[in-house]
Formats: C-alpha cells, sequence, structure tokens
C-alpha cells in the first residue's frame, strides 16, 4: 500500500488537540471528498448535456419537421370514451393530468392531455406482476 | 430413607446447575435483566414495528447469549488477551470454528467484517442515486449531516472513554447500522452489542427525534420553500456514477473502499440492466440471510456483564447527540443554500442527510406536508439521504484510519 496513513499518536494528546485534529480532519475529508463527487457529477451533466445538444444540431432539419408532423395529427377525441370505457373515472385522469404537469413544472412549457387510453402491452397480468415486483424501489 | 435423600440430593443438584439457580449467583442477576431488556425488545419490534427486521434477530440474539449454561456465545474467544484464540494480533479462527457454539461461529462474521459490506451490497441494489445525480448540491447536505460523529466524538472523550471507543459511539451519528457495527467491529468490538442496539433504536425513533430539532431551526416561511422539479437522469450517468465515486473515494480513502465499493456494486447492478438475476439475490435472498445472522450475533455480544454498566448509559447518551447535531448539521446547512440560492432550497431536506434510508426522507416530507399540504419534498430529501450513505461510508474510512 502506498497511501500515506493518517494514523496519528493519541497518546501525547490532550482531549482538547485530539478533538481538534479529529473532527477538523474529518469535516475536512468528507466535505472535500464529497465536493469532488458534486464536481464529477456537475461534469457528467454537462456531458450529457452536450451531446444532446450535438445530437438535436445533427437532427436539426428533421426535428421541426417531426413536430409538425405531430401537430397536425389530428388530436384522439376518443379520450372521454376510452376512459369511461374502462371503468376509470375522473378521478385517474386528474392523477394523470396532475403528473404531466409536475414533469413540466418549471421548464416554461405547458402540456395539454387531450387522450387517455390504457396501454396494451401484450404481458399477461403475471407478466406485469412480476415486473412491477421487479421495479419497486424499495 | 436412603432412596429419599439420594432423590432429594439428585433434585437439588439439578436446580443448582440449572439456569435459574445462575440468576442467584454472581452477577447473574444481569442475565435476568438483559433477558427482561430482550423481551421489551422483541414487544418494540413486533408490536411497534421499530426496525423488526434487525430488533427482532437482535433482541432473539440477546436472549439466547444470556441464557445461563447455553453456552451459544464465549466473548471470551474475542477476547485478544486470551492466547488459546489470538496470535500476533490475529484471530485464530480455526479454533474458534473447532470449539465455538452457533453463535461464535455466525459472529466470525462480524468479527472479521464481512456482513456489514454485504448489507451495503444489497443497499446498492435498492437505492435509486438519480435525486442526488440530478442535484448534486444535495451532497454537500449529506456531508454536513456527519457532523454529529464529531460532536459526539468528542462528547464521548470528554467522558472518559478512550479515543477508539469514542469514535465508534460517534459513528452512531451516521444513522447507518451496517457502518456503525464494521467501525465498531475494528475499533472496539467489546461495545459492539451496545453500540449496535443505540444505533438501531434511534434510526428506529428519528421520526420522534428529528422533527423538533428541524422546526426548531426553520422559519416558517423556509418550511413552505417548493423546490424546482429534479431533471432526468439519463441511464448512461446512471451506469457511470458507481463506478466513477468507487474510483475515487477508494482511491482518496483506500479505507471507505470496502463499504463504498460494495455499496457501487450493488448500484452498477441495479442499473446496468443485464444482471437482474443476481441483483434481485442481492437485495433479497442474500441481504435477508446476512441481516438474520447480523442482528442474531450482534444481539449476543449484548450479554449482562459488558451491557449492564455506566458506558452502556454514555454510549445511549452521546448516541442521542449525535443523532440530534447530524441532523442540526444538515437543516443548518440546508439554510445557509436557502440563504445563497435566495430561497430556492428547503432546509428541511438537510435532516435527511442522516442517511436512514429511506425513512430521513419521508420524515422531511411529512414536517414540509405539515406547513403546506402541496408540496413534496420526498424525492429531493432522497439526494441528501443518499449522499448520507456516501458520507457516512467516508467518515467511517476516516475514523477508521486514524484509530484503526
Amino acid at each position: 500500500m502506498n497511501y500515506i496513513p493518517l494514523a496519528i499518536d493519541s497518546s501525547k494528546m490532550s482531549i482538547g488537540e485530539l478533538s481538534a485534529i479529529t473532527t477538523i480532519t474529518g469535516v475536512v475529508i468528507v466535505f472535500a471528498m464529497l465536493l469532488i463527487l458534486v464536481f464529477m457529477i456537475c461534469i457528467f451533466g454537462w456531458v450529457s448535456k452536450a451531446v444532446k445538444k450535438d445530437g438535436s444540431k445533427k437532427d436539426g432539419t428533421s426535428a421541426p419537421k417531426k413536430e409538425k408532423k405531430a401537430v397536425k395529427q389530428p388530436a384522439p377525441k376518443a379520450a372521454p370514451v376510452t376512459a369511461s370505457a374502462t371503468g376509470d373515472d375522473d378521478e385517474i385522469i386528474a392523477v394523470i393530468s396532475a403528473a404531466v404537469a409536475m414533469m413540466y413544472e418549471g421548464t416554461g412549457k405547458t402540456a395539454i392531455v387531450r387522450s387517455i387510453r390504457p396501454a396494451v402491452s401484450g404481458r399477461s397480468a403475471w407478466a406485469n406482476a412480476g415486473i412491477r415486483d421487479n421495479v419497486r424501489a424499495f | 430413607m436412603n432412596i429419599w435423600t439420594s432423590f432429594l440430593e439428585t433434585v437439588t443438584g439439578i436446580l443448582n446447575e440449572s439456569g435459574f439457580a445462575q440468576f442467584f449467583i454472581g452477577e447473574g442477576y444481569k442475565n435476568l435483566i438483559m433477558i427482561a431488556v430482550a423481551c421489551g425488545l422483541l414487544v418494540l419490534a413486533i408490536k411497534f414495528e421499530f426496525e423488526p427486521l434487525l430488533l427482532l434477530p437482535i433482541a432473539f440474539g440477546m436472549l439466547l447469549a444470556n441464557l445461563p449454561g447455553a453456552g451459544l456465545y464465549h466473548p471470551e474467544f474475542f477476547d485478544t488477551a486470551n492466547t488459546a484464540f489470538w496470535h500476533d494480533g490475529h484471530l485464530l479462527v480455526g479454533e474458534v470454528v473447532k470449539q465455538g457454539g452457533l453463535l461464535d461461529i455466525l459472529y466470525l462474521g462480524v468479527k472479521l467484517g464481512i456482513y456489514p459490506p454485504l448489507i451495503f451490497l444489497g443497499i446498492g441494489c435498492m437505492t435509486d442515486f438519480s435525486p442526488l445525480i440530478s442535484n448534486p448540491k444535495s451532497l454537500l447536505l449529506g456531508a454536513a449531516a456527519q457532523l454529529g460523529i464529531f460532536i459526539a466524538f468528542i462528547g464521548a472523550l470528554l467522558l472518559g472513554m478512550n479515543e477508539n471507543v469514542a469514535a465508534s459511539i460517534g459513528i452512531i451519528g451516521g444513522a447507518d447500522g451496517p457502518t456503525a457495527i464494521f467501525v465498531t467491529s475494528k475499533l472496539a468490538p467489546q461495545y459492539l452489542g451496545p453500540i449496535a442496539v443505540a444505533a438501531y433504536s434511534y434510526m428506529a425513533l428519528i421520526p420522534v427525534i428529528q422533527p423538533p430539532i428541524m422546526k426548531l431551526l426553520t422559519t416558517e416561511k423556509e418550511r413552505k420553500v417548493r423546490m424546482d422539479t429534479l431533471r432526468q437522469v439519463s441511464k448512461t450517468e446512471k451506469i457511470i456514477f458507481p463506478v466513477a465515486v468507487t474510483i475515487i473515494v477508494s482511491l482518496l480513502l483506500p479505507s471507505a473502499a470496502v463499504l463504498v465499493g460494495m455499496l457501487m456494486l450493488g448500484n452498477l447492478m441495479k442499473e446496468c440492466g443485464v444482471v437482474d438475476r443476481i441483483c434481485k439475490t442481492a437485495q433479497n435472498e442474500l441481504m435477508n440471510i446476512v441481516t438474520i445472522f447480523l442482528g442474531i450475533t450482534v444481539g449476543a455480544t449484548t450479554n449482562g456483564a459488558s451491557f449492564l454498566n455506566v458506558d452502556t448509559l454514555k454510549i445511549v447518551g452521546m448516541g442521542l447527540a449525535a443523532f440530534c447535531f447530524g441532523t442540526a448539521g444538515g437543516v443548518l446547512l440546508g439554510k445557509v443554500m436557502y440563504l445563497v440560492t435566495g430561497g430556492k432550497v428547503n432546509p428541511l431536506i438537510g435532516s435527511a442527510g442522516v442517511s436512514a434510508v429511506p425513512m430521513a426522507a419521508r420524515v422531511s416530507q411529512k414536517v414540509g406536508q405539515q406547513y403546506d399540504p402541496g408540496n413534496f419534498l420526498l424525492m429531493h430529501a432522497m439526494g441528501p439521504n443518499v449522499a448520507g450513505v456516501i458520507g457516512s461510508a467516508v467518515a467511517a474510512g476516516v475514523l477508521l484510519n486514524l484509530f484503526g
């Protein structure tokens, strides 16, 4: 091992000296270590932003077209029918709308929910239960 | 007549050798008290669900270790002065396996520092570092909340503990059971029982301990701050994060490598998405098995003679101080951030920096909602909360480097 050990000879120190050295060393090292990690994560963020920007510049000609295409598509009018057909109520629509609003909060953009349809995953109820079990955070 | 006398002598002999008689010989009464304490902890675990996954095996280990004559655990095997089991400062594992009971053998996992890193592996598999990556400033709150460790260290020194014991008591403030057990097993193994019990008891009491401190140190205006939505974190960032943290922390502080390394290995297994099977095993089966072994052996170290003394009271007192000052440190840095950012950071999330995932973050959320029911601080508090896990592992590394 080539690292410099920090071990201190406490037998020659008073309680005051030992407390001061340990506290200062500990607090400084913990903060320094986590500050380094803060910078590292910031660099991640900048790099991923730069990569995204670069990607959007390259697709600069095609992106607006896609947007236009999306706008041109008529909004599905089946929303109320679908919601009621599945037996869902207004509360579910309110919850989904609130979640979408939360996602856009602080971005300056406004989202409009035109349609809510049940996702057709093609999975059985057992497969869905398995996925839910695996993706649960805690 | 002879038959009657021999019968009485036999019965008296059996009674004298029974565990019941041992309670009334010498310090045997302490075992009786410890059995009562163990039953009290079982009630807390089962009826009130205070950290039941750990408190229940700890309490039962305590019960088993205090049954006189059962011989399930022999603390004398692990006394460094015992030359039959120690040679040149090294434990003779073979001797323990040959002569020990079940709990002696299981205790080797604590003594050799195996269980806590395995628990960290499981925690890593269950932890989502996205809130931390999307708001890196929260790492500083995780650092500030480690203040309690060093305040408790000073307090323990002032109460007459030596530096190794003081460091082990201080680490209770990290609010991280495996870290506390890891550090104590290296620096002051004779205090493992009281320190582990204090650490887990206070972690269970976080919803009671933290709110008054949080309210005392913040204004109503600060508590009502709504924070901006966190940015989305890409999968690449989530994969690079554990690898980069392991490299940086381990190179700068090698003594923290085992804890941080296992935490990050677990997290990498979760985020990479290609080893779902072993990730699931680590967070369920492995974690549960190690939790049982860890709990029961830590409980077994709490025999009456070593637990029922003034030192345990000092540990309990300083442990509480560590939690309080840790909470205060996080909230105070949160206030500084509130001022620096012009009111964009809610100081309540600072208290979550004491790790204790996810309990401390839930407390931030709950206290925030008392003042603004529409305020959702949980994800913001998860950042400092998981940062606290890294922070306490780093603080443990510092203490091991200084006194190990």
